[in-house]
């Protein structure tokens, strides 16, 4: 995604955004020599702290100041750094937007204690949060990230799953935490409960939205683009929807088992990649995203009016018509 | 309480934290979450000392034993190489327990143990990386590590619901039960978490004996003179410390 131009969407959250960021570098820093190199080395490599902005636009619909949102933007941030911590455990990673993961540098098991600390933290800082409700939308929402990342496992390369178990996959593994963001921002912000429903829901579509064409896009772009060879997810044996609506296709079948199997050529990879390119899949794949895309939009339209409201309509646009 | 029924109370918790986190497939590939009874016996303490005992305690107990469970599950995955599903499906079960264990105290409405226990998890986890750090840490401060990630936890339940006078009784039991696996294992060839992680202990394993005996021989004492426990509870206290010294005994031949 680029950064640069989604930057500037939430340039009027600059001042907060910069205020999180130095709360993340508070929240990370560790008594232990080895924790702290480990968690600012995640630090640094910063990302599109989308979740925290969906925090702070959220709460521009209730009493918002920023010393009452900051925890929680803070906390949903930490969940999902300590959650990519342990993916790259899970995915044998060396790299992550560029650098090297805390398992490449270290080793597994200060990979397993980085994001426990991590976890730990966040927790710690909503609890500033006085509100039970908020603790148990965010502990549910714990369970369920690992619930997705369990289904995810357990589908691997598994043809015969169906497109119901994939949205409820990446329901799981995406949506629910973009949704929490919202919802979490709204409470804290003591938002009304209808306003709070509808950034809660806000946040579902756009996260299915988003992982529809981030699954598209492994597909799609250009191994320069990506970082990484296209079709990546396919070689781990993730079953995205493109493929879901191409997979028994006759000309697609031979070389998806290939790939599946981890015998492929890069011959191969390349000519399944055009193959799915060509099939109406990636279409497909769209128009459901869209379809989330237009109901996302549809939540924002009955929120208040105020400045977030635009913010999130094309938050919303970018991301799920990002080309890359 | 005598000692039948304490038993039940363990077997009743276990079945009850089980029942908590039952995951189709989890179970299938990691197997059920390591629980030790050694441990649920002493954060149980109060409980069989005969102090008043309520919903909140029980599962603010549970939730304790949980992050122990979450914990331990990460300290089973390998670190190099943890590519198997049943090791990638250990990273998340780790995760699935802490969340267990947030949810739980969150729908009790526990945001001051919340607070608490999540502070003390993430000492917990500096305190493990010290034995992967390369800055040499002294012998008395990895005992302490050892001790704080043994018993931290417990520690802050305790706290909490004011149980301060079996803090004492429950971390140096926990340190000693500890340590002396962890010499039986090393005597064995074994290499047990904290010996085989760190050269200092390695190196000073006569100085990790004299430890071992000095936290036991203060600890029989203080149990045998202790006004807080009750007669029957001491006497199932020394049989674990002493069960475990006759274990590792016959382990040495």
């Amino acid at each position: 995604m680029d950064k640069m131009k989604l930057k500037l969407l939430y340039s009027d959250l600059k001042s907060d955004l910069d205020i999180i960021e130095k709360e993340l570098a508070i929240a990370v820093n560790s008594s232990s020599h080895l924790l702290n190199e480990a968690s600012l080395h995640l630090l640094r490599a910063g990302g599109k702290r989308i979740r925290p902005v969906f925090v702070l636009l959220a709460s521009k619909f209730g009493n918002s100041s920023i010393d009452s949102i900051k925890s929680v933007a803070v906390s949903v941030e930490l969940i999902h750094m300590a959650s990519l911590v342990h993916d790259d455990v899970i995915d044998d990673a060396e790299t992550r937007r560029g650098r090297e993961t805390v398992k490449a540098q270290w080793n597994n098991r200060v990979a397993m204690y980085t994001g426990d600390f991590l976890f730990a933290n966040a927790i710690e800082y909503i609890t500033d949060l006085q509100n039970t409700y908020a603790h148990e939308v965010l502990s549910q929402t714990m369970v369920e990230l690992c619930i997705g990342e369990i289904n995810q496992i357990e589908d691997k390369h598994y043809l015969d799953q169906t497109v119901r178990d994939y949205l409820r996959r990446i329901k799981r593994k995406t949506a629910i935490l973009i949704s929490a963001s919202c919802e979490l921002g709204a409470i804290a912000a003591q938002a009304d409960e209808k306003t709070i429903k509808h950034l809660n829901r806000f946040g579902y579509y756009v996260g299915m939205s988003f992982q529809i064409i981030d699954d598209i896009l492994d597909l799609t772009s250009t191994d320069e683009q990506l970082g990484k060879p296209a079709g990546s997810d396919l070689a781990q044996g993730n079953i995205t929807l493109p493929v879901l609506y191409v997979k028994d296709d006759p000309a697609i079948k031979p070389l998806l088992k290939e790939i599946l199997e981890g015998t492929i050529s890069d011959v191969n990879r390349q000519q399944l990649l055009t193959k799915i390119r060509e099939s109406d899949g990636i279409d497909r794949a769209k128009q459901v995203s869209n379809i989330y895309l237009q109901k996302a939009l549809n939540e924002v339209r009955q929120l208040p009016a105020n400045s977030a409201k635009k913010s999130l309509q094309n938050i919303a646009l970018f991301m799920s018509k990002r080309k890359f | 309480m005598n000692e039948a029924l304490i038993k039940q109370h363990i077997k009743q918790y276990k079945d009850a934290i089980l029942k908590q986190v039952l995951q189709s497939t989890l179970l299938k590939y990691t197997g059920a979450p390591v629980i030790d009874e050694e441990r649920l016996f002493f954060t149980l303490l109060p409980l069989f000392n005969g102090e008043e005992w309520e919903d909140s305690q029980r599962n603010s107990a549970i939730a304790v034993t949980l992050i122990f469970s979450a914990l331990a599950a990460h300290d089973l995955v390998k670190e190099m190489n943890a590519t198997t599903k049943e090791q990638q499906l250990q990273v998340l079960a780790g995760d699935y327990y802490s969340g267990k264990y947030y949810q739980l105290l969150a729908s009790d409405k526990q945001l001051v143990l919340i607070q608490q226990l999540s502070d003390g998890i993430a000492t917990i986890s500096e305190h493990k990386t010290r034995f992967y750090d390369r800055k040499l840490y002294s012998f008395e401060h990895l005992i302490q590590s050892i001790q704080l990630i043994e018993s931290k936890s417990i520690e802050q339940f305790f706290e909490h619901y004011s149980f301060h006078e079996y803090v004492f009784f429950m971390k140096e039991s926990l340190l000693l039960i500890s340590l002396k696996k962890e010499l039986a294992a090393y005597g064995q060839g074994n290499d047990p978490f904290y010996i085989s992680k760190s050269s200092q202990l390695q190196a000073n394993i006569n100085l990790l004996k004299a430890e071992i005996k000095k936290v036991e021989s203060l600890l029989i004492d203080e149990v045998k003179n202790s006004e807080l426990l009750q007669d029957h509870l001491k006497s199932i206290i020394l049989e674990k410390l002493m069960k475990c010294t006759l274990v590792q005994q016959l382990r040495e031949g």
